[in-house]
């Protein structure tokens, strides 16, 4: 019963987090939602080429677990 | 190569719309679209594909100055599954068939408009796809549940508005 409430008390705790973090994005324009989440870091292989296309999506997720490195954070879980 | 920008988007846009171009926002990107305050490095669009839509995509992208030989751009045009551009201005994902959405029409019916940029939405998706198909996931139930406060989009045809958030961005590209 305690575990229960317990996981019931960290999924409150973790939905009112959401829900400040989307009021917070709701309050700024799409613009500058936009220079927060868009990112770009190196990424090894993935960056090496300047086309790659894909017969299918399972070719490409194949493709991903073969050759890119898993931090990438790529594969499937 | 730079994150991808707002006027970028701007740009794909404006350029799209001029060469007539069917597409959405999918992914990441296009749940950023909806009001999800997290952080991505990839823009994914989901175009629909047919002969026309991918000829109007192909002068498209050579607009925005993409870089494609005729073999890539046959290969656009006839819809590979995946195509990842990093020829052009910023990089570019282009999807023809992600995972759980069954025809182009059907999302572009259920899509919302934030400032005119299209974006997919959860409802999108075939139920027996929700809420993913492998991909890792950032909680889409606590976000499906609260973009529905994010007031400023227009809404869809069938009375959507943000709130629908997106199992189909987040499960395509939670990364």
């Amino acid at each position: 019963m305690w575990r229960m409430e317990s996981a019931h008390d960290e999924s409150s705790a973790l939905a009112s987090q959401w829900l400040e973090e989307f009021e917070a994005a709701a309050r700024r324009p799409l613009k500058t939602r936009f220079r927060y989440s868009f990112i770009h870091t190196f990424k090894p292989v993935l960056d090496d080429q300047p086309y790659r296309a894909f017969d299918t999506m399972e070719d490409y997720r194949r493709w991903c677990e073969a050759n890119l490195p898993d931090w990438l954070g790529y594969g499937r879980v | 190569m730079a994150a991808f920008e707002y006027r970028q988007a701007e740009e794909i846009r404006d350029v799209f719309r001029a060469h007539q171009v069917r597409y959405l926002f999918i992914g990441k990107s296009g749940a950023i679209l909806l009001g999800f305050p997290d952080t991505t490095q990839d823009a994914y669009l989901f175009v629909q594909r047919s002969p026309e839509n991918g000829k109007a995509l192909v002068g498209a992208l050579r607009h925005l100055g993409f870089t494609l030989t005729d073999q890539q751009a046959g290969e656009i045009t006839r819809g590979k599954d995946f195509v990842q551009l990093k020829n052009g201005p910023f990089d570019l994902d282009l999807v023809f068939a992600p995972d759980g959405i069954e025809r182009f029409e059907d999302a572009w019916r259920r899509r919302v408009d934030v400032e005119d940029f299209p974006s997919a939405t959860s409802t999108t998706l075939s139920p027996a796809r929700r809420p993913a198909t492998g991909r890792r996931t950032v909680s889409p139930c606590l976000a499906c549940v609260h973009s529905a406060s994010i007031g400023s989009n227009r809404g869809n045809e069938a009375g959507e508005t943000g709130a629908d958030f997106q199992f189909a961005n987040l499960e395509f590209c939670a990364r």
